[in-house]
């Protein structure tokens, strides 16, 4: 057993995998006094917990209006207020509602077929600017960029406010991720970019309104289910969400998978002779080596689970990565396989149940155009000479850079 | 409807129970907390045309039986 109780000590933060396995085989629902909850890491566990929203909630402002000390809920009060209407912060049947109005609006497989040229386009561009073999930062060049491009082209943000736009997502992940530095400094900053980046969009959704265009935020305007709209703070917190949820993780994504790929590389020789392995090898990337660690719910009644008695209120730390590499669930877990035939409902990346990923089709989409060009386009990926960092953050599988020799 | 024939790939669905509650009487939950096929002619086709759509990971399939194909509207 890991004798550190720290989910962001350097041991757990560099290799996540061993540290959760220990529990997983030594103590698989156990309490960590550090985090003051309890950790699960067994594929069944975390799924029955993920599927039992009744019991398992993921409402934090409740959680902070019932559990935390006033102290607590004074400093995270304002940043709360901008994002609470967010579909990953609240339970059904509110979540029912908006869920399937945002999803009526925007990211479903089919809808977003009409974006693959575009993608491609934006992907395309970006490969262009790399310099053939010379160390680049694939981050820096490529996974970074992309999803903000993407997303922001989507849901109908000028070009020219990219940079702003970038600028605001970043500073407000410093605090949903949770990396360890000065905590009212970065909360005060988290704090002011989500301030302004909600002005801006709701500047955007009121243009919208009177003038609607061919964009997600015009969607999101006329979404409608039995006559239900969504109101303009619910669209405000929902579109802020999306660019911060759907960025630093779309990114990890790009970047886990490439390095679990250029240290496997006949698996990069497998995809660039069955083009048609891409969506299964996706899949493979996230099962692997997921863009987020884990996710938490709070319990809201008292109960029992194998054997452990967990007290309504208690958090519980759901180890999305831990799941993923569970032998009882995958045969040789720690392998990366392509031709495994992952499949979207076989790992627990997206997370399972009503609060899966609403932006999963989307993601999926840029992960499998990045990995196609990308290995069509460069013979040789080589990981240049240097070593490998990653944030620490207790959520976040996100590498600091992914320096990279391409020709 | 009666003319389609629905089905869902259980490994794809992702329990997201987005067909639950667009076409509650077409689809309900197993107990494995995944969609099954209840009663689709309960519901309009286009109901659950829209249900099958509307998954996030494209679970539902739906198959025109064949002695009917597309109804003219």
């Amino acid at each position: 057993m890991n004798d550190s109780e720290d989910l962001l000590s350097p041991e757990a933060v560099a290799d996540p995998y061993s540290y959760f396995g220990d529990l997983r085989s030594n103590d698989a629902i156990h309490w960590n006094d550090t985090w003051n909850g309890w950790i699960v890491t067994r594929f069944r566990d975390v799924v029955a917990v993920l599927l039992d929203h009744g019991r398992f909630s993921s409402d934090r402002m409740a959680y902070l209006d019932l559990h935390a000390s006033d102290e607590k809920k004074d400093a995270l009060k304002a940043l709360y207020s901008i994002i609470s209407l967010g579909l990953p912060f609240i339970d059904p049947p509110d979540h029912t509602r908006l869920r399937l109005l945002h999803q009526r609006a925007s990211f479903t497989p089919g809808q977003l077929t009409s974006w693959r040229p575009r993608v491609q386009a934006i992907v395309d561009d970006l490969l262009g600017r790399i310099e053939t073999g010379k160390a680049v930062d694939f981050i820096d060049a490529l996974s970074f960029p992309l999803p903000v491009l993407v997303t922001g082209e989507i849901l109908g943000f000028p070009p020219e406010d990219r940079d702003k736009v970038r600028h605001w997502t970043q500073e407000v992940a410093l605090s949903t991720f949770m990396a360890r530095m000065d905590v009212s400094e970065k909360r005060a900053r988290a704090e002011a970019a989500a301030k302004e980046f909600s002005d801006y969009a709701r500047s955007l959704i009121r243009a919208r309104r009177k003038e609607p265009r061919d964009d997600l935020l015009t969607s999101f305007v006329q979404a409608s289910h039995d006559g239900a709209f969504l109101s303009e703070d619910e669209i405000v917190s929902n579109t802020v969400l999306l660019m911060i949820a759907g960025h630093e993780t779309t990114s990890n994504l790009l970047a886990n998978g490439l390095l679990a790929f250029i240290r496997n590389p006949d698996q990069i020789d497998l995809v660039r002779e069955g083009p048609e392995l891409i969506g299964p090898a996706v899949e493979e990337c996230l099962r692997f080596d997921p863009p987020v660690k884990a996710t938490t719910r709070w319990a809201k009644v008292d109960l029992e689970m194998e054997g452990r008695q967990i007290k309504s209120g208690q958090k519980i730390f759901l180890a999305l990565a831990a799941a993923n590499r569970d032998p009882e669930q995958f045969p040789e877990p720690e392998r990366f396989d392509v031709t495994r035939g992952m499949s979207p409902q076989q790992h627990t990346s997206f997370v399972v149940g009503v609060h899966y990923c609403l932006g999963a089709p989307l993601a999926r989409l840029e992960a499998e155009i990045t990995y196609t060009s990308l290995f069509k386009r460069f013979r040789h990926i080589d990981l240049a000479p240097m070593p490998l960092e990653y944030k620490p953050s207790a959520i976040a599988r996100s590498l600091t850079a992914l320096p990279v020799v391409m020709s | 409807m009666g003319r389609l024939k629905v089905s869902v790939d259980k490994t794809r669905c992702v329990a997201s129970q987005t067909c639950i509650m667009i076409a509650p009487k077409a689809f309900v939950l197993d107990e494995d907390g995944q969609s099954s096929v209840a009663a689709p002619e309960e519901e309009l086709e286009e109901t659950v045309r829209d249900a099958a759509a509307m998954c996030p990971t494209g679970a539902i399939l739906i198959e025109e039986s064949e002695d009917g194909g597309e109804a003219p509207e």
